[in-house]
C-alpha cells in the first residue's frame, strides 16, 4: 500500500458556557483540545496472486480394434426367450458399468476400466445386435464377466447364465481380447449351446468336437475358429490329445461347473490341465454339499485362492470379487412373472434310428391309404412318434429324461420344487422310476381322489419331494401349486391354451417367485413341426378347434387347436378328396 | 501431435473436482466417436490460500478451474479434439488458454443442433461421471 500523507487540521472548540450555581457547584472552564496526527506506519505485505500450477498426469489408450461390419438382424421381439429376455423397455434404461476387478492393482489399468462407457453404450455403438433385449441384471452379469480372468457366474437356474456368457464372449472376440474360446458343457446340453450360440452370437464361427477320433483331432486343430464347443466326456477322452497339440485358450468356460467339484475326478483333472488365460465357471449350485465343493471349483477358476479348512467367513471374503450370484427373488423386479425356455433335445442314437424307421414306414402307409385316410390315422402316427421322442420302445433310452434329471439336480439342490407334465401316464411312471432320488409323486386320472390329494399334500409339505409328475388331463385344472417355481413340459399338448392352464398351476397370482417353464423339444422330429404350428397359435383367437373342456380324459382329442390342414400338413399329406369337399 | 482419427474425431470432456482436504483436481477425457476413451489427463490437487480465495473472490473459479487447471490439461493432450465440453459457465475461461472450441454441455439439445455432426451418440453428461470416478480412484492410490 503506497504511503500517503493524510491532510490534518487542528481541532479546537471554545464555546460560551453559562455558569450555573446550585449551592456552590460550578462547571469548569472549557479546555481547548488540539489534535495533531502522527504519520501512519504502513507495513507492506506481498500476497502471491499467481495461482499455483497444475501438475498433469496423462494416460493414453489404444483405440479399440475396428469392428467387422456386423450383420444387421431384424430386431425380433418375440416375447420371452429361453434366456428370459423381453422386448425393449420404455424410458431411460439403467446402465451397467464395467468396474475393475479386485485383482487389477495397476492404477493405469484400473483407470482404463473406469473410463470405459457403460456396457449398453458399448453394445449399441458396436452394432452388436441382440435378438432380444437383455434384462438390466443380465447387462450387469456381462459387465461382471468382461474384465475378469477368474469368475463364477452362479445365477439361479433360468436367469440366463449361458446367454450372459455368450454375449460377453462375443464382446471379447469382437474387441480382440479373446481369439480362442473353449466352452465345455454336459453332453446333454451341447445342442442347447449350439442353439444359443447361433441365437446370441450368430456371426461367430463355432466348432463342435464330436464324432470319431480322427475327426475330433482335426476339429481340435481348427484355426480361425473363435469358439470351440466340447462336452466333458469328450474332453476327458481327448485329454492326451489336447496336451499333445499344446492347445491353449484365451478363455475356458465350464457350464454346469459343479461337475468338477471333486478334485480327484478325471473330469476335474482334465479341465484343470487346459492352458488358458481366463477361467469362467457357470453353475447354479456352487456349493452343493459343503465348502469343499467351492474349493474344488476354484482349483479351476483361480488355483490357490482358497483351500480346505478356511473358515466360512474367510472363504466368502476371498471369493467375493470372483462370484456373482443372483436369485429370482432379488431380480424379480426385472423379471416377468414367467420365463419360457425351450430345451432342445437331441435324440439318443437308439431313439433316432427307431424314430426314423417309424416315420418312414408310417408316412408310407398313410400315403397308401388314399381316400380311406382319416385324421385319426394321422394322429395315431403322431402319437407313436411322440412316444419314441419320450422313450425308445426297445431300450427305454431317453435323452429327455437325461436332461430332466440334470435340471432336477439343480432344482433340488436349491431347495425348490418342480412339476412335470406329460400326456401319458406310462411316461410319468417311467420318469418316476428313474428319478427316485428326488422323491417323485404322481398325480393323474388313474389315481383315486384320496391318493391324489395326499400326493399334493406331501408335495407341498415335505422337502424330500422335489418333483410332482402330472398328466395334462388331471393336472391342468383345479390345482394350486403356486409354490412350484419350475414347470417342465415333457411333451407338448396340441392346444396352447391347455398348456397355459397346466403352467398356471404354478404361475398364479400370489405366487412369491417367478416361474420358469421349460418345454422339451426333440430336434428334427414331429415335435419341432408341432412347435412351429403351436407358436403361431399362441394367439388364441387363431385357434379354430380349441376346446379346453375336452381334456377330461387322457389322450388327445382330434383336432384340438389344430386345423385339418395343419394336421395333415405335419407329414405333407394332402387332405383326402372327400374331406376337402366337406371342409 | 497425434492427428485426430478420420471421421468425427475426438471430443474432450473437461471438469474439476473439489476436495475439502486436498484441493482441486482436474480431469480431461478424450473419447472417440462412440465414446470410448482415447486419452485421459488429470492433475495433482491444486490448493489456494485463504488470501487468494478472498482476493480473487467470484473470479476464482474461472481463473483457477478454467484457466489454470483447464488450460494445463487441454494443452497436455496429444490428440487434438474437435470440441471441448465443460459443465459450467466459469469453466469456459479455458478458452483463454486454447484455440479449441469450448461449449457448456447443458442444455444438450442446442448443443446437438449446433455441433450435431461432431458429437458422439452417447449421453453427453455421462463421461463427466467417468472422470470423477477416475479421479477418485487416482486419489485412493495416492
Amino acid at each position: 500500500m503506497p504511503e500517503s500523507s493524510l491532510p490534518t487540521s487542528p481541532l479546537s472548540s471554545t464555546a460560551p458556557v453559562e455558569v450555573l450555581s446550585w449551592g456552590g457547584l460550578a462547571l469548569p472552564e472549557p479546555v481547548p483540545v488540539c489534535l495533531k496526527p502522527e504519520p501512519l506506519q504502513i507495513e507492506r505485505m506481498a500476497l502471491p496472486l499467481s495461482l499455483p500450477r497444475a501438475t498433469v498426469r496423462s494416460y493414453a489408450f489404444t483405440p479399440a480394434a475396428a469392428l467387422p461390419p456386423a450383420r444387421r438382424q431384424a430386431a425380433v421381439v418375440a416375447g420371452i426367450s429361453e434366456s428370459g429376455c423381453r422386448p425393449p423397455a420404455e424410458g431411460p434404461r439403467p446402465r451397467a458399468r464395467i468396474k475393475p476387478p479386485g485383482d487389477v492393482v495397476k492404477l493405469s489399468e484400473r483407470i482404463f476400466y473406469l473410463l470405459q462407457p457403460d456396457l449398453e453404450t458399448i453394445l449399441e455403438t458396436s452394432e452388436l445386435v441382440f435378438p432380444h433385449e437383455p434384462y438390466p441384471f443380465q447387462y450387469e452379469g456381462m459387465a461382471f464377466l468382461a474384465p475378469r480372468h477368474s469368475a463364477v457366474l452362479a445365477d439361479e437356474m433360468g436367469l440366463g447364465k449361458s446367454m450372459q456368457a455368450i454375449s460377453t464372449i462375443r464382446l471379447l472376440v469382437h474387441s480382440g481380447e479373446a481369439r480362442r474360446v473353449l466352452v465345455v458343457c454336459p453332453k446333454t446340453l451341447v445342442s442347447n449351446w449350439k442353439r444359443e450360440l447361433g441365437e446370441w452370437a450368430p456371426e461367430i464361427v463355432v466348432a463342435v468336437i464330436e464324432g470319431e477320433p480322427a475327426r475330433r483331432r482335426w476339429q481340435w486343430q481348427l484355426e480361425d475358429v473363435p469358439v470351440t464347443l466340447a462336452n466333458y466326456e469328450v474332453l476327458v477322452r481327448d485329454e492326451a490329445l489336447v496336451e499333445e497339440l499344446k492347445l491353449s485358450y484365451d478363455l475356458v468356460v465350464l457350464d454346469e461347473a459343479q461337475r468338477i467339484k471333486n478334485r480327484g475326478s478325471r473330469t476335474s483333472e482334465a479341465v484343470r490341465g487346459l492352458r488358458r488365460r481366463r477361467s469362467w465357471a457357470l453353475t447354479g449350485t456352487p456349493v452343493e454339499n459343503s465348502a469343499s465343493d467351492l474349493v474344488g471349483l476354484f482349483e479351476f477358476v483361480s488355483p490357490g485362492l482358497i483351500h480346505d479348512g478356511m473358515p466360512p467367513r474367510t472363504l466368502g471374503e476371498s471369493v467375493a470379487d470372483h462370484v456373482l450370484r443372483r436369485t429370482k427373488d432379488k431380480v424379480l423386479k426385472d423379471l416377468p412373472p414367467r420365463i419360457d425356455r425351450d430345451a432342445i433335445i437331441e435324440l439318443s442314437p437308439e431313439q433316432r434310428e427307431t424314430y426314423r424307421l417309424a416315420e418312414e414306414e408310417g408316412v408310407f402307409r398313410l400315403s397308401e391309404m388314399g381316400p380311406g385316410l382319416t385324421i385319426q390315422h394321422v394322429f395315431e402316427l403322431v402319437l407313436r412318434l411322440k412316444q419314441i421322442c419320450n422313450f425308445d420302445p426297445a431300450t427305454q433310452a431317453s435323452s429327455k429324461l437325461d436332461r430332466l434329471e440334470a435340471e432336477l439336480e439343480e432344482v433340488a439342490a436349491s431347495g425348490r420344487k418342480a412339476i412335470v407334465f406329460s400326456q401319458w401316464v406310462a411316461a410319468l411312471e417311467k420318469i418316476s422310476a428313474r428319478l427316485t432320488r428326488f422323491g417323485p409323486l404322481q398325480y393323474h386320472g388313474g389315481m383315486p381322489t384320496p391318493a391324489r390329494d395326499e400326493a399334493i399334500r406331501l408335495f407341498r409339505e415335505k422337502p424330500e419331494h422335489s418333483v410332482l409328475l402330472l398328466s395334462y388331463g388331471a393336472g391342468a385344472v383345479g390345482l394350486n401349486l403356486q409354490f412350484s417355481e419350475y414347470v417342465f413340459l415333457y411333451d407338448r399338448w396340441w392346444n396352447p391354451a391347455i398348456e397355459d392352464q397346466a403352467i398356471n398351476r404354478a404361475h398364479r397370482i400370489g405366487g412369491t417367485g417367478g416361474v420358469t417353464v421349460t418345454r422339451f423339444l426333440a430336434t428334427g422330429t414331429i415335435e419341432e413341426r408341432i412347435d412351429t404350428v403351436l407358436a403361431g397359435k399362441r394367439d388364441l383367437s387363431e385357434t379354430i378347434l380349441s376346446t379346453a373342456e375336452g381334456l377330461a380324459q387322457e389322450g388327445p382329442r382330434a383336432g384340438n387347436g389344430f386345423t385339418q390342414e395343419e394336421v395333415f400338413g405335419l407329414f405333407n399329406l394332402p387332405i383326402p378328396q372327400r374331406r376337402a369337399a366337406a371342409a | 501431435m497425434q492427428q485426430p482419427e478420420e471421421g468425427r474425431g475426438a471430443i474432450g470432456f473437461l471438469t474439476t473436482v473439489a476436495s475439502a482436504s486436498h484441493g482441486v483436481f482436474g480431469g480431461f477425457l478424450l473419447v472417440d466417436e462412440v465414446g470410448r476413451p482415447l486419452e485421459f489427463h488429470c492433475t495433482a490437487p491444486v490448493r489456494v490460500s485463504r488470501a487468494q480465495e478472498i482476493l480473487y473472490g467470484p473470479t476464482l473459479h474461472g481463473e483457477l478451474h478454467g484457466r489454470r487447471i483447464g488450460g494445463s490439461l487441454v494443452n497436455a493432450a496429444g490428440v487434438k479434439p474437435r470440441l471441448v465440453l465443460v459443465e459450467s459457465q466459469q469453466m469456459l475461461q479455458v478458452q483463454d488458454e486454447t484455440d479449441l472450441p469450448v461449449a457448456v454441455v447443458d442444455p444438450v439439445e442446442p448443443l446437438r443442433e449446433r455441433f450435431g455432426g461432431l458429437l458422439p451418440e452417447i449421453d453427453l453428461r455421462e463421461p463427466f461421471e467417468r472422470i470423477r470416478e477416475a479421479i477418485a480412484e487416482a486419489q485412493r492410490h495416492g
